[in-house]
This record gives structure tokens, C-alpha cells and sequence, in this order.
């Protein structure tokens, strides 16, 4: 009987071995995450772990994109993407028609406008681009498509399109209209 | 640093010490053997890369273009996209053979559904040229110092080589260089080309977008380019004709 109580800790020494494995100031380590795997024709597997918005690729957004957030685009994006200081990631079936500002911008999928990427910009196998490319760093992998121009600059030499800066704008994914379209 | 003396520092090559007939405003034509080494494997050519006489005498026409515009009418390769960036150039990158393969089967495809109302006059090798064209190659007059055409007219018809050919004419400034492969036989497979470093172009095989395929005789490439002041010819023992244009 009186093993039981040694079989079952009691829930002062759960806390005692849980402190113990974790110094003071440290926090336990996070659940792993759970991934997404995306593929087209069996062809191209994808790991994801989208952080910040999401948008599937049931989702249609018509409009203006401004934020601080990562943006992971599975989906369909006509208007404008400007997300100054974090990265955008068009996935595989993402169908993006405007013109994406970015730090980071990765694409998987197609686009159709200017990407400008003020640290780098990275185009998959599958990707399609078919606007002009403007970043510090560049990474295209075998098979990416690209119909326009490549530009890399300096990093003393930011460029901007025109549009109002990011920093500036809300902390939150902003879309004008939003259609989410049933299946 | 001009432009030559990167090239020059960066991979040891050599400098030619014959002035390039285009730079003197002269037409003229030469016909040069290459120095291809024969790949000994299949395996051999993919990893080591070939030898390009006609590179390196393009990267010599180019030679004090300073920030110099190129299209590379294949496909976007990191490798031949950077050695263009990090001396300068503004790339652009346009992969006309596999837009083309696109577009016919686009209009084979809008054809068929329209079997009855078809329009026979669209099935023209003119029409299809000029329906294609309309959408691609869209550049102001003028806008470049350099082409890389690969061997890209070999596998389109006759019609649209031409109107190509005339297209990229228009696109270039006068001083600037083409690169052109043709064939001089059918190749045994379809390969697409890189750049590895300023002597050697990588020939990667994939499978071939266009099954037509064909052999121009010289007369008919100087056709093709008859508005260009120069042209050089170097020919290699795996029977690739490389061209150097200048307008």
C-alpha cells in the first residue's frame, strides 16, 4: 500500500523535478511543432511551420497587406503585399498577383509583380515569378522560373517602391476585403 | 577594376591579344576551331563543365560595360544569374523556349475546343509567332548590352527564329554581343546551359520541352543576324557551333 505513494509523486515533487531539469530563469523547452507537409504531383514535399498569418488556399484576399507579422500565402493575393521587416512565404499553391515588400520573401508558388526584398529573396523548384526582382541576396533553386529582372543591391543602398514604410503600420495583418471562399 | 581584369583575376584567363573586329566597325567573320577537351564519361561533362571559347569571347566584347543590362534567354540558373550580378550587370531572365512550349500547348489545347469555329488562319506559323511575341520579349528598344540565346533558335521553327532574331536585334544598344549555340547535327539529348566561371558552361540534361529540332546551315544563321557588324563562329568536337554576334 504504502508503495503507492512512492509509485506517484505527489505533485510538490513533480514541480521539485521539473525546477531541477530546468535552471532558474529557463524556460522548459517547447512542444515540438507541428509541421505541414505540402506537395504538388508528388513532385515537391515542403515543410511548414507558418508563424504569424495564414492564409489557405481556399482564401482570397482583394486589397492592401500591411503588417509586422510573417505571412505564409497558400492562397490567392491580388493587391499589394507590404510587410517591411518580416518575411513572406507564398507556398505551393499560392497565387499571388502584386507586388510583395519584404525583408525575407520566399516563394513556392506563382507571383505576378515586383518582389522586393530588402535582406533576400529565395525561389523554389516550383516557383514562378514574373515581375522584377530587387533584393541584397538572392537563392534560386533548379527549376525556379523567373520572366524580369534581377537586381541586387547594396546594403547602403535600400530602395523602396514608392510605397508607405511598415514600421509605420499596424502590428496586425490588415486586408481591405476578404473572401474565403467555400469548397 | 574593369570589368576584363575581374574576369581575369577572378579565373586566370587569358587575355587575347587581337582586337575584335567589331570594336574596329568593320564586318567581318572568323571561323575558329575550339579547344574542346572530349569528355571522357557521360558523368564527365555535368561535373567539370565544358570548355567555352565563345563565352570567353563574349565576356570579352563586354569587357568596360561597367553596369551593363543582360537577358539570358534561358532558364534562371543561380549560377549564371550571380556571375553577372557580382560584375555589375542587371539581369534579366526570360526562358523563352519553355514560354513557348507553354503557349502551344495553350493554343493546341484552345484549338481543339474550338474544333468547328476555328479560325485556320491562327494555326499559321505567322500568326502563332506574332500571338507569342506579343506577350514576351517585351522590352523597350535599346534596353541591352548582352544576350545569352543559347541554342534556343534550334528548337524554334523557322518563323519564329526570325521574328526572335529580329525582336532581340531591336533590343540591343549598337556595340552589344549575342551568344548563340546551334548544332551542327541532331544532339542525342536536350540540354540546357550554365555558366559554371568565365571559361566553362555547364550542359545539364533535361527533357526536351520541343521535339522539332533543326539544323541551320551557316548562310542561314547569317541570315538570321544580318544586322549585326561582326560574328565569330567556334566550333567544338561535340559539334556545337558557339556564335558571337555584335551589333
Amino acid at each position: 500500500m504504502w508503495h503507492k505513494d512512492e509509485a506517484k509523486p505527489s505533485s510538490r515533487q513533480k514541480e521539485d523535478s521539473k525546477s531541477a531539469s530546468n535552471p532558474p530563469g529557463v524556460e522548459p523547452a517547447a512542444a515540438p511543432k507541428v509541421e505541414a507537409v505540402r506537395s504538388i504531383a508528388n513532385q515537391t514535399v515542403e515543410l511548414v511551420q507558418p508563424a504569424g498569418g495564414v492564409l489557405t488556399s481556399t482564401m482570397v484576399i482583394k486589397g492592401e497587406i500591411r503588417g509586422r507579422e510573417d505571412l505564409y500565402v497558400d492562397g490567392e493575393v491580388q493587391g499589394s503585399i507590404r510587410l517591411g521587416d518580416a518575411k513572406v512565404t507564398v507556398g505551393p499553391h499560392g497565387r499571388v498577383t502584386a507586388d510583395i515588400e519584404a525583408r525575407e520573401i520566399i516563394v513556392r508558388g506563382s507571383v505576378q509583380g515586383k518582389l522586393l526584398g530588402s535582406d533576400r529573396v529565395e525561389i523554389g523548384p516550383t516557383g514562378d515569378v514574373q515581375g522584377d526582382v530587387v533584393t541584397r541576396r538572392i537563392a534560386l533553386e533548379d527549376g525556379a522560373r523567373i520572366k524580369g529582372s534581377v537586381e541586387v543591391t547594396r546594403a547602403e543602398e535600400p530602395r523602396s517602391a514608392g510605397a508607405p514604410k511598415a514600421a509605420a503600420e499596424s502590428s496586425s495583418l490588415q486586408a481591405i476585403s476578404a473572401h474565403a471562399q467555400g469548397s | 577594376m574593369s570589368f576584363f581584369d575581374k574576369l581575369r583575376a577572378g579565373n586566370g584567363y587569358d587575355s587575347p591579344s587581337r582586337i575584335h573586329s567589331a570594336r574596329s566597325g568593320h564586318a567581318a567573320t572568323a571561323v575558329a576551331k575550339a579547344s574542346v577537351s572530349a569528355p571522357p564519361g557521360p558523368g564527365y561533362v555535368q561535373r567539370a563543365g565544358r570548355q567555352s571559347n565563345g563565352l570567353k569571347e563574349f565576356l570579352w566584347t563586354l569587357d568596360g560595360i561597367g553596369h551593363g543590362h543582360l537577358l539570358d534567354l534561358g532558364p534562371a540558373w543561380q549560377t549564371t544569374i550571380m556571375f553577372f550580378l557580382e560584375r555589375g550587370f542587371k539581369v534579366y531572365t526570360e526562358d523563352l523556349l519553355s514560354a513557348w512550349k507553354d503557349f502551344l500547348d495553350a493554343d493546341a489545347k484552345r484549338i481543339r475546343e474550338q474544333s468547328a469555329n476555328a479560325d485556320p488562319a491562327l494555326a499559321s506559323p505567322a500568326s502563332r509567332a506574332e500571338r507569342f511575341l506579343a506577350g514576351s520579349l517585351r522590352y523597350p528598344d535599346g534596353t541591352f548590352d548582352a544576350v545569352l540565346m543559347w541554342d534556343l533558335l534550334d528548337y524554334l521553327d523557322a518563323e519564329m527564329s526570325t521574328r526572335v532574331v529580329a525582336r532581340v536585334t531591336s533590343l540591343m544598344r549598337d556595340g552589344g554581343a549575342v551568344l548563340a549555340i546551334f548544332h551542327n547535327r541532331k544532339p542525342e539529348g536536350f540540354h540546357r546551359y550554365r555558366i559554371l566561371d568565365a571559361q566553362r558552361v555547364e550542359l545539364v540534361s533535361t527533357p526536351s520541352p520541343i521535339a522539332a529540332h533543326r539544323i541551320y546551315q551557316n548562310r542561314e544563321i547569317s541570315n538570321f543576324f544580318m544586322r549585326f557588324r561582326s560574328s565569330k563562329s567556334f566550333v567544338g568536337r561535340d559539334q556545337l557551333r558557339e556564335n558571337l554576334f555584335v551589333k
